[in-house]
């Protein structure tokens, strides 16, 4: 054949797997990437990128359906409902990443120690994890939001907090397998210290599935921060989020619907991010997972 | 002679039960190890030899007993030393399990000189990669992960990790249990070529009569937390003072260099007892071809029975003799 006579040859060179590679061969991992740098963009950017003053009524168009001025219509207040969603993005994405943040900086340590030490803090702690799981989430957070006052740092916090135990639970059970590796006897007999070994040779090995789940987590938080703005206890008018979004389309339901699927397609679509980051983030951090 | 290292009267109690048996893992043992010397000390599973290795290490809080090292001492019950800071290093039996996973080869041996404080990292590097060739694996692995290498480079890789802080006695906790007969040979060569090269003394913890006596210039032979006997490798191999020693011997004719192999077919019966409660007088009664009455209500004393060999057998000097030890048929 002269066609492959005049192709040239592309030697497929032995490759080394690298992490990057990997990654790129992940559909999901890359869409869920694409999305997420996206709406970070718009996020940052929503200020300039916005047709419109998200805040600012105009009682002239009250309830549009999508038109060509205002692709996803207005609200009850003649908000541009594109703007709003842009506007909205970033008090979503913040408070989602960082409710799940303060829950593993406070969680994961505490359930690193608790399996760590055992015996009495163990148990102490234990019992606080327990009593903090059983708490319901939302009615944790209008507790919180009762005591602190409403507003989206408050929700924060409270989310932060009840998330926490999940973290403790999961980094403790695998540290309670972990202490008992070889590999930390061996770190000790070299004169290794405890805060050492608890770093470098604990942590790594006990957080998997710590990371998995905030990609779990994420996505809950996200809605969790849409339902408490649906309560009125997250991001305060005449600001917004996509659960505040929500919140208000529900009132109208009937006359509007279509207010709902902007900010709910939109919380959908970043959940689904979410959870495709965590699985990803696990296997690039096992050097054992075939990366091939 | 003085010792290197010197242990005495060790006892090593855990709580079990829920903290309310006491097992007595190691229940009274002395011994020293003197430079350059090379200790085997062989025990069925379960018989402490392991929880001696970690007590020598300072990885667990002795009950009882005192262990010194160049007359300093290391641990007593009240205190123990900060591991990895007074010349002792251990190889333990899974090499594998020993590698931190997530931790590439180079930063797993360089992490004891890190905590050390020596020089800088790059030379911390290149002590890690000559260490590497000492021990006979290619540098080029130093920058895989545990699970790209084989078994055998993994128990050199724990070698060199534990020969990179230049300790005096290397213990070798099982070694080479978890490998495969013909790598064995090449660890247990390995050794010999070390002890050579750094002066090192060995503590050879093994169930493995073989192994011991290849290394081993004296042996101690241990049964439920207590040394049966103890004694220069070729006193053991032609003049066994315990049953114990004898039973052992031929459990594995095959394996043992010629001068101890034996000819004589001992089958123990039954399983080593509990440690929690262990049978009254001498400890191996229960198992022993040779147990009178005697043996039920007075624990033997440890006697010398020759130059540097001891036994704690009340019939000591019968079975170096060459008592015949046959095993009754179990009655049916």
């Amino acid at each position: 054949m002269t066609l492959a006579a005049e192709t040239p040859v592309v030697k497929k060179t032995e490759r080394a797997p690298t992490r990057t590679g990997w990654l790129m061969r992940q559909p999901r991992a890359v869409a869920s990437m694409c999305f997420l740098l996206f709406l970070a963009f718009i996020a940052l950017s929503a200020p300039w990128l916005a047709p419109y003053d998200p805040t600012k009524p105009d009682f002239g168009a009250l309830l549009q359906g999508p038109s060509a001025a205002h692709w996803l219509g207005t609200d009850d207040l003649g908000r541009d409902i594109l703007s709003r969603l842009m506007h909205g993005a970033g008090p979503s994405l913040v408070s989602a990443f960082a409710s799940v943040a303060l829950g593993m900086a406070i969680g994961v340590p505490v359930g690193l120690l608790a399996g760590f030490l055992g015996g009495w803090t163990d148990t102490v702690i234990s019992r606080v994890l327990d009593a903090l799981l059983s708490f319901p989430t939302i009615l944790f957070a209008v507790g919180i939001a009762g005591i602190l006052g409403p507003s989206m740092t408050t929700g924060l916090i409270a989310l932060g907090v009840l998330f926490s135990p999940q973290f403790a639970r999961l980094v403790r059970a695998r540290t309670l397998v972990v202490r008992q590796e070889l590999y930390v006897d061996a770190a000790r007999a070299f004169g290794a210290s405890t805060s050492r070994i608890l770093i470098r040779h604990v942590l790594p090995n006990a957080i998997q599935s710590a990371i998995v789940h905030a990609g779990l987590l994420l996505a809950i938080a996200l809605l969790a921060e849409s339902s408490l703005s649906f309560l009125g206890f997250g991001v305060q008018p005449p600001h917004t989020s996509w659960g505040a979004m929500l919140a208000r389309a529900y009132a109208y339901m009937e006359s509007a619907p279509y207010l709902m699927f902007p900010p709910g397609i939109a919380i959908l679509l970043t959940a689904l991010s979410f959870n495709g980051l965590g699985e990803t983030t696990r296997v690039l951090l096992d050097p054992q997972s075939p990366k091939a | 002679m003085t010792d290197l290292l010197t242990v005495e009267d060790l006892r090593v109690t855990f709580m079990v039960n829920m903290g309310r048996d006491p097992l007595h893992a190691v229940d009274g043992v002395s011994f020293g190890l003197a430079e350059g010397e090379s200790l085997g000390i062989i025990g069925e599973s379960g018989s402490g030899k392991s929880t001696i290795a970690r007590a020598v290490l300072s990885l667990l809080k002795i009950s009882q007993g005192r262990i010194t090292m160049e007359g300093r001492e290391i641990a007593t019950p009240q205190k123990h030393g900060k591991a990895g800071s007074y010349g002792v290093q251990i190889i333990f039996q899974d090499p594998h399990a020993a590698l931190n996973p997530r931790v590439r080869i180079i930063r797993s041996l360089v992490e004891p000189l890190e905590i050390k404080g020596e020089g800088t990292a790059s030379s911390r590097r290149d002590a890690a990669l000559e260490m590497l060739t000492k021990v006979g694996i290619n540098r080029a692995l130093a920058d895989r992960y545990p699970h790209e290498l084989s078994g055998g480079q993994k128990q050199r890789i724990n070698i060199a990790r534990a020969l990179l802080l230049r300790p005096k006695i290397l213990v070798a906790d099982e070694a080479t249990a978890a490998l495969d007969v013909s790598i064995q040979a090449d660890i247990l060569n390995l050794y010999r070529d070390l002890q050579e090269e750094f002066g090192l003394s060995f503590v050879v913890i093994t169930h493995d009569l073989a192994v011991a006596s290849y290394v081993s210039d004296r042996i101690a032979v241990m049964y439920l937390g207590k040394f049966a006997e103890l004694g220069p490798s070729k006193a053991l191999a032609t003049t066994a003072a315990h049953p114990y020693t004898r039973a052992l011997m031929s459990a594995e004719p095959e394996a043992l260099p010629k001068h101890m192999q034996s000819t004589e077919r001992l089958v123990l019966r039954g399983e080593i007892p509990s440690p929690v409660s262990p049978p009254s007088g001498c400890r191996f009664r229960t198992r022993c071809p040779i147990a009178t009455e005697r043996c039920a209500a007075e624990a033997p004393a440890w006697r010398e029975m020759g130059p540097g060999h001891h036994a704690a057998c009340h019939y000591a000097e019968e079975v170096m003799a060459g008592r015949p030890l046959t095993t009754p048929e179990p009655a049916e």
